[in-house]
């Protein structure tokens, strides 16, 4: 990879790889590879399985490399197919395999997410694992995967991965006024959650 | 903005996107309104405690490299172009093929708490297709790309044997090795009664739970088994042996995180799915050293293709 690559945007990149340019897509998994995977780590609760859709994700991109269009932006574009292969795979085999097991062992308490959230591939949540995390940023992160599906699509988005709410917008394909208002009662959730954990001392 | 509550402002100003005549308005606003000015401190919070995950919790040098080859290889990039991968290890691809399961129809059970009997089965069979990943791990994009990538017709799979080890003792399981040995008894984890081995040891000794399976239960597809391990470092394996005694053991995963029930799945390659299994294993190992972890298991389920 020589340094042109390092210095060209992202959409270049994109564009150069469709066109045969060898090194442009090894410096977009580069660029993205690990932000990628914090998105899809939050996502799916499980590092192995989001190292399997990041690269799933990157596969995608690469198959339609020739439909991308280098006057649109590539990070919405991107995390487009990288929420996509994680929406895949929650309703996959495995996906449903541990929303049967949520089901019966967790049982229907109040804390359980509600199906459609579940369906989108949440691990299995037990209010323990919260009380157990040791510190308040911990706790914070393990809270962001308690939030109904698209509050927390929409927080690691925007929180984690640095996407404006338009962007965010183009990701899930809604309005900005509703991406605006799953951030914004996101993290009301998260605070109130937190605040009823016993975090309220550090948090408010 | 004028001074009044904008939402997407006070994003764009989280963001440190506003400047100009924008942000001087906007903090103007924020000095007169506590609520605008709570959200923003909550905001950062939040972003803050998400950037201090991705120090912890982010892909190390050694996975991004892995990722990296197991891309390529994925991609089937020519020859000439793999000499722009910054990572020169271009190493074979392993051996070990797993598969990605599929079902489209979820079978209903109705007997939560059962204990493991003999090939207990669940009422209706899952309607599962099972793709080979290519070599290194590439997940076919839909059930409907079984018939062009492996011809044929997508296999069902239907679970043989379900194992609740925290709710019946009579799981025929037996927890064998780890010198002192670990203690072993069901109790609580995580609000789930399950199997919990304490005392665990480094992978030079890991804990070991044999499960006996009933003969006549046939080739195995894929194991699966929910976990809870109060370390990151934790792992678990999977063995299995044949009826002749050959033993096979499935790379251990690391994908139990502290305090948190996690299901592992060990798709079974292909030399040894096509065999009648007798004896499963799980090898449970912790941090290397003197430190000493919890693991506890829960609902094993062993999965084969429908007849």
């Amino acid at each position: 990879m020589d340094e042109s690559h390092a210095e060209r945007t992202d959409e270049e990149l994109m564009a150069a790889h469709a066109r045969g340019d060898e090194g442009a897509f090894a410096e977009l998994f580069q660029r993205y590879a690990g932000r990628l995977f914090g998105y899809l780590r939050h996502m799916s609760g499980d590092r192995e399985l989001a190292m399997d859709l990041v690269q799933e994700t990157f596969l995608r991109a690469h198959r339609a490399r020739h439909r991308f269009d280098a006057t649109r932006p590539f990070r919405p574009w991107i995390f487009r197919i990288a929420s996509r292969v994680q929406v895949d795979h929650a309703r996959s085999w495995l996906g449903w395999l541990s929303l049967r097991s949520v089901s019966l062992f967790g049982g229907e308490d109040e804390a359980a997410p509600a199906w459609a959230d579940r369906l989108a591939g949440v691990p299995a949540q037990e209010p323990a694992r919260v009380a157990e995390a040791r510190d308040l940023s911990a706790r914070v992160r393990a809270e962001i995967g308690r939030l109904p599906l698209p509050y927390r699509r929409a927080l690691l988005l925007h929180d984690l991965e640095g996407l404006n709410c338009r962007e965010v917008a183009e990701v899930t394909g809604r309005p900005i006024g509703t991406v605006l208002s799953w951030v914004h009662r996101g993290r009301a959730l998260l605070r109130e959650r937190l605040e009823a954990a016993g975090g309220k001392d550090a948090w408010s | 903005m004028n001074g009044a509550h904008d939402p997407e402002a006070l994003e764009r100003h989280v963001e440190g996107a506003l400047s100009g005549e924008a942000r001087r308005r906007l903090e103007a606003h924020l000095e007169g309104c506590a609520d605008c000015a709570g959200q923003v401190r909550l905001a950062r919070r939040v972003r803050a405690a998400l950037a201090d995950g991705r120090k912890t919790d982010g892909l190390s040098t050694a996975e991004l490299a892995e990722l990296s080859r197991r891309l390529r290889s994925a991609i089937a990039v020519p020859a000439p172009a793999l000499s722009a991968w910054r990572w020169p290890a271009w190493a074979a691809v392993g051996a070990v093929a797993a598969l990605a399961l599929w079902v489209s129809r979820p079978a209903v059970e109705s007997s939560a708490g059962a204990g493991a009997r003999p090939a207990e089965r669940a009422p209706r069979a899952a309607s599962a297709a099972a793709l080979r990943r290519a070599e290194a791990g590439l997940v076919a994009d839909a059930v409907g790309a079984s018939a062009s990538l492996f011809g044929g017709t997508a296999p069902v799979l239907t679970p043989v044997l379900i194992a609740h080890f925290g709710t019946s003792a009579g799981f025929g399981g037996v927890v064998v090795g780890g010198a002192p040995g670990p203690a072993f008894a069901t109790a609580m984890r995580g609000g789930r009664r399950a199997l919990v081995l304490s005392g665990i040891s480094g992978s030079a000794d890991p804990a070991r739970l044999e499960i006996a399976v009933p003969a006549g239960t046939g080739p195995v597809e894929a194991v699966s088994v929910w976990v809870w391990a109060d370390t990151a470092v934790a792992e678990i394996s999977l063995e299995v042996a044949d009826e002749q005694g050959q033993v096979r053991e499935i790379p251990p995963r690391r994908a139990v995180a502290p305090g948190q029930w996690m299901l592992v799945t060990f798709p079974l390659p292909d030399d040894i799915s096509s065999s009648p299994i007798a004896r499963l294993g799980f090898g449970v190992a912790g941090p290397a050293g003197g430190d000493r972890c919890t693991v506890a298991l829960d609902r094993m389920e062993v999965w084969r293709h429908a007849r």
